[in-house]
């Protein structure tokens, strides 16, 4: 592909994007209109040809609903400008997002537009030079999404706006504001909720062996050898996607060795890779994989596949450490499981370690960030400091699941259908001294291709712990 | 309503506006997304216990089969983008390279349909040939003369429309 072919393609997709968002919503009745044409459908599928339905079918559309349903006007606004807003998709899910635009649209002069994205599509057009057209307020999930615009002059600075607005600075945990901070600045302020890796493990399979979860590295070995005997694969490995693996070097290297271990490696301190805590880590999860801990087929099972998660549901899996998110992949394939035999605890403590065994590694948010060079920068920042605090977005972000990144959550947890888990996920949050960003996503993307491929080669007994590290530090 | 009735009625109250945001770029017309979303909600429930896993890909794949093979039986009778355009276009408003948009309504249906999932919603050429039914060499080289015919079309703007330094960059 030519690079105007490249070109072309991110243009395009900014382009969608635009265009999806400014459909205008459904009519209020437009599921009703459905229903009563599931009725007619099934009645005239005995009479006619299923091209002859359609054909009706677009007949009667084109002639009665076009001009009533999809062509509406919209009255000209008197904005004199736009902020491009830039999210996922997944803010979508979150009501309370269109409902701050809502309202910040009515009274000020300047409006926001939001544009959502696939995942993969969004990642690939914010890739490379900066995106043209650009954003003006853009997500971002921390770490190296964050510390290029950083470098490239695309990231307000949010520090005083933020300290001037108690409203919004006392309310949000200090451990998730930190993963918006390059060079002790803050360039972003959380739109999603809390999403720590912890560990999960099937209730009645730790009953069936007589075993309480594993609480410290030493009881997690025991499980894996309990478990092994009685040919349950010990834990779920989504080891075909790659990135699952990472997280044990993570959090072994955070009990052993500190947080202080991987901010060193984030930051390119020289040397950083050799800190023997890594050299540690790498020696525990070879390990790991040694006592079969990850059973036989760990490196073709695959987590977004569900092929894990429906493992660890069945029973044949005891454990899996994975992000907060795996609770609703579990409530979304089987919730008689999820809210009865699925079980949760922090990932264990390491013996000797001088980590605290508080911290978290996992995504402590998903950030937006305003670009320095917008010509709405105050508007947007101002923006940003009405929406994410409010109670609408606040409570928004519960309704789609997730945990909102506040000091205090208790008394909006009142009528949550899933206050057990949120409760859990938002203590460790709220208890951790700090909250490590997943490697693969705090680094540069060449460094996390390589740290992916190493791991791999570890978790498959390729390369010796030593020989990890030198790879690693060989990136630098 | 049965569990599973109310499985298959929540599809549709929560996923009907994106199905029709799909839909809506996949065929470049307000109306007939409003239609083809609609379809694929009633088909995606005529098929409930053998799609309900994933209702969702299900209802994109009826959306983009039902949109080309209309266009193919009625491009003879109707010009399309006549009958497509008739009327205010939402998108052309609010988007920031309204040429660009244009230019997705000269292509054909076919050709629209892979530029859109594979750029915006990263559907590999494999997945696309599997939910259109071709082989992945027809979607691959529809592809390339997609983004040919697009950049053919922002040259010819541009050289009219002068101040778009970007499109002269679209040298075909």
């Amino acid at each position: 592909m030519t690079i105007d072919d490249d070109m072309l393609a991110r243009r395009l997709a900014v382009t969608l994007a635009q265009a999806a968002t400014a459909l205008p919503g459904a009519p209020a009745d437009a599921v009703g209109t459905v229903r009563r044409r599931f009725a007619r459908r099934r009645r005239r599928v005995r009479v006619l040809t299923g091209a002859a339905a359609a054909l009706v079918a677009l007949a009667t559309v084109v002639a009665v609903a076009g001009p009533r349903l999809g062509l509406r006007t919209t009255p000209a606004t008197p904005h004199t400008g736009i902020i491009h807003l830039w999210t996922l998709g997944t803010a979508d899910r979150n009501p309370g997002l269109r409902d701050r635009i809502g309202a910040f649209n009515d009274r000020s002069d300047v409006s926001v537009q939001l544009s959502t994205f696939g995942n993969d599509a969004y990642k690939r057009v914010m890739a490379g030079p900066w995106p043209d057209p650009a954003p003006d307020v853009y997500e971002n999930w921390g770490g190296a999404s964050l510390t290029e615009p950083v470098r490239a002059g695309h990231a307000a600075d949010l520090t005083d706006a933020v300290a001037a607005h108690p409203e919004v600075a006392d309310v949000l945990l200090p451990c998730v504001l930190a993963g918006a901070r390059v060079d002790n600045l803050l360039y972003g302020l959380p739109m999603t909720g809390v999403q720590p890796v912890v560990l999960f493990y099937n209730k009645r399979v730790f009953a069936d062996a007589g075993l309480e979860p594993p609480r410290t590295y030493a009881e997690l070995l025991t499980a894996v050898d309990t478990f092994r005997d009685r040919d349950i694969t010990p834990i779920a490995l989504g080891g075909s996607e790659r990135w699952p693996a990472l997280m044990y070097l993570a959090y072994l290297t955070d009990r052993i060795g500190g947080a202080g271990v991987f901010a060193d490696i984030a930051a390119g301190r020289p040397g950083a890779w050799r800190d023997p805590a890594l050299k540690q880590a790498a020696t525990l999860v070879r390990d790991l994989v040694n006592r079969g801990a990850f059973g036989p087929a760990a490196d073709v099972t695959g987590y977004e596949s569900g092929a894990a998660s429906r493992a660890l549901a069945a029973g044949q899996a005891a454990m899996q450490v994975m992000g907060s998110w795996e609770y609703g992949n579990q409530l979304r394939a089987d919730s008689a499981f999820a809210t009865r035999d699925l079980g949760w605890v922090p990932f264990p403590r390491v013996a000797g370690g001088i980590g605290d065994p508080a911290a978290l590694v996992g995504v402590p948010a998903n950030y937006l960030t305003v670009d320095a060079q917008s010509p709405y920068r105050t508007e947007a920042v101002d923006f940003l400091l009405r929406t994410v605090t409010s109670d609408a977005y606040l409570d928004g972000l519960l309704e789609a699941g997730e945990v909102p990144a506040v000091r205090d959550l208790e008394p909006r947890l009142a009528a949550h259908p899933h206050a057990d888990f949120a409760r859990f996920t938002h203590r460790l949050a709220a208890d951790a001294p700090t909250f490590t960003l997943v490697w693969d996503q705090a680094l540069p993307s060449g460094v996390a291709g390589e740290l992916l491929d190493q791991t791999e080669r570890l978790f498959r007994l390729e390369i010796t712990p030593d020989q990890f590290v030198a790879a690693m530090a060989a990136t630098r | 309503m049965s569990a599973e009735g109310e499985d298959a009625d929540e599809f549709a109250r929560t996923r009907l506006d994106s199905l029709r945001r799909f839909a809506y770029l996949v065929c470049g017309s307000a109306a007939e997304a409003d239609d083809l979303a609609q379809v694929a909600v009633v088909e995606v429930w005529r098929r409930w216990a053998t799609v309900r896993t994933d209702p969702e890909a299900y209802a994109r794949r009826v959306i983009v089969t039902r949109n080309v093979s209309r266009w193919r039986r009625w491009r003879r009778e109707v010009p399309s983008t006549i009958a497509d355009r008739d009327g205010e276009d939402p998108a052309h408003r609010r988007v920031t390279d309204p040429a660009l948009w244009d230019a997705l309504h000269a292509l054909g249906k076919p050709e629209r349909t892979v530029v859109v999932l594979h750029v915006l919603f990263r559907y590999t050429f494999d997945e696309i040939a599997a939910m259109s039914g071709e082989p992945r060499g027809t979607v691959s080289s529809r592809y390339t003369r997609a983004l040919r015919a697009l950049r053919q079309h922002l040259r010819a703007r541009a050289d009219a429309e002068p101040g778009h330094d970007w499109m002269l960059r679209m040298t075909p």
